[in-house]
């Protein structure tokens, strides 16, 4: 057999599903996302759910670009190899580091102006996101890039390896739900973030929002899981 | 620049060359037909770049590598793959070229560069430089053909949109 196109690809981030690594495929620098067998599940379940897994990660990535969401572009799914693999946004910036980032730097009046900013973005991208019934299924600040190209911040979403599509008000709270979560864990010195990401999904998602909003205070008073089982 | 080639996985290289006048295009076609004549004649009509063909050749290759090809060879699999539609016979006319076309793309990958220049040697037309392809695409064909509305093409360049479905064809 030949060597693999992806011999001199470099492991960049490790993670529960999957490891990621960057390298050049086809001429383009890019990101290959390689899921793991675990070996404490049956194999026939294992193959099963890494393969829906990788099934969702790339529909829901096509399903976003056409309501407008910026995502990586999308070079190849090989369910053979458990990968995909696709565009490295260069220069890109988590928005856990990018908050971690404004918060070392001493500019507090530009820090709010950009937590506020970057805020208003994320639910922005939300709203769109939820109006066209896409639940992302894991929402944190680490599946949010910040690419930044004179002068001009974008937000792309990535990881979309949970994501299904829902009409439910129930499901998008839930989203919303984890999003805050992860909020309040990692950056409790933004609380106030939540509020306007909140106030920029009502402004894009207005005629179901209100009902999202409401449900949320329910999945908040509960948790994440709406059962007693499971 | 007459000639663009781009390396696949697998060791694989994919050669492209583009020509206009072509007055064989008949027989060019049914060689490829009846599987003596290994290429992949392409309208340049729905391409928008030759990275769109790069995916589409290098998912096949991939396929092939794994002999789950969805079409008989490597050729159909990539005018396939190029295609939306899973349906076979729509994507190969959609990007297949037709009896009275004359401009081609002749996208080969060869085992090596004798059976290169024994394809190439077949078609009677003039090579044009790759770039010229840019005067035979027709955006809104590729616009509808791929379904992709505004609301995309605000935030993605078309070409980043193509292959993006392209990649994603068998989990939409």
């Amino acid at each position: 057999m030949e060597t693999d196109i992806t011999d001199d690809f470099t492991l960049w981030k490790q993670g529960a599903e999957a490891r990621l690594f960057t390298g050049n495929y086809l001429g383009k620098s890019s990101v290959m996302k390689e899921r793991f067998t675990k070996s404490y599940r049956n194999s026939t379940l294992d193959a099963y759910l890494t393969k829906e897994r990788i099934k969702a990660e790339a529909k829901t990535l096509v399903r976003c670009r056409s309501a407008g969401i910026p995502t990586p572009t999308l070079y190849l799914v090989d369910f053979e190899r458990k990968r995909i693999v696709m565009e490295n946004l260069e220069n890109s910036l988590t928005v856990k580091d990018y908050i971690i980032q404004l918060s070392e730097t001493d500019d507090s009046n530009n820090n709010l102006n950009e937590l506020e900013f970057i805020s208003q973005e994320i639910g922005r991208l939300l709203g769109k996101m939820h109006s066209a019934n896409i639940i992302h299924g894991d929402l944190t600040t680490s599946n949010m890039l910040v690419t930044q190209d004179n002068g001009s911040v974008r937000l792309h979403l990535i990881d979309f390896g949970l994501s299904y599509v829902q009409q439910s008000s129930e499901d998008k709270a839930v989203d919303l739900y984890v999003l805050e979560r992860a909020l309040l864990s990692t950056h409790s010195n933004v609380a106030q973030m939540f509020g306007a990401i909140l106030n920029a999904y009502q402004l894009v998602f207005k005629d179901k929002a209100k009902e999202i909003l409401k449900k949320l205070s329910d999945v908040r008073a509960r948790g994440r899981k709406r059962d007693m089982i499971g | 620049m007459y000639s663009f080639e781009q390396k696949l996985e697998f060791g694989v290289a994919l050669h492209l060359r583009l020509f206009s006048n072509v007055k064989n295009t008949r027989e060019l076609r049914s060689g490829v037909m009846s599987g003596q004549l290994l290429c992949a004649l392409i309208k340049p009509k729905l391409l928008v770049d030759p990275f769109q063909l790069v995916i589409a050749a290098n998912k096949a290759v991939v396929r092939q590598n794994v002999s789950s090809l969805v079409t008989k060879s490597i050729y159909t699999e990539i005018l396939f793959n190029l295609s939306p539609s899973k349906n076979i016979t729509q994507g190969l006319t959609k990007f297949g070229v037709g009896d009275d076309d004359t401009d081609i793309f002749v996208l080969v990958i060869p085992n090596s560069d004798e059976e290169l220049q024994e394809v190439l040697r077949q078609v009677d037309g003039d090579m044009r430089p790759i770039e010229d392809a840019k005067e035979m695409l027709s955006i809104n064909e590729v616009i509808k053909t791929y379904s992709i509305h505004n609301d995309e093409l605000a935030i993605s360049n078309l070409l980043d949109s193509v292959v993006t479905r392209i990649a994603a064809k068998d989990c939409l």
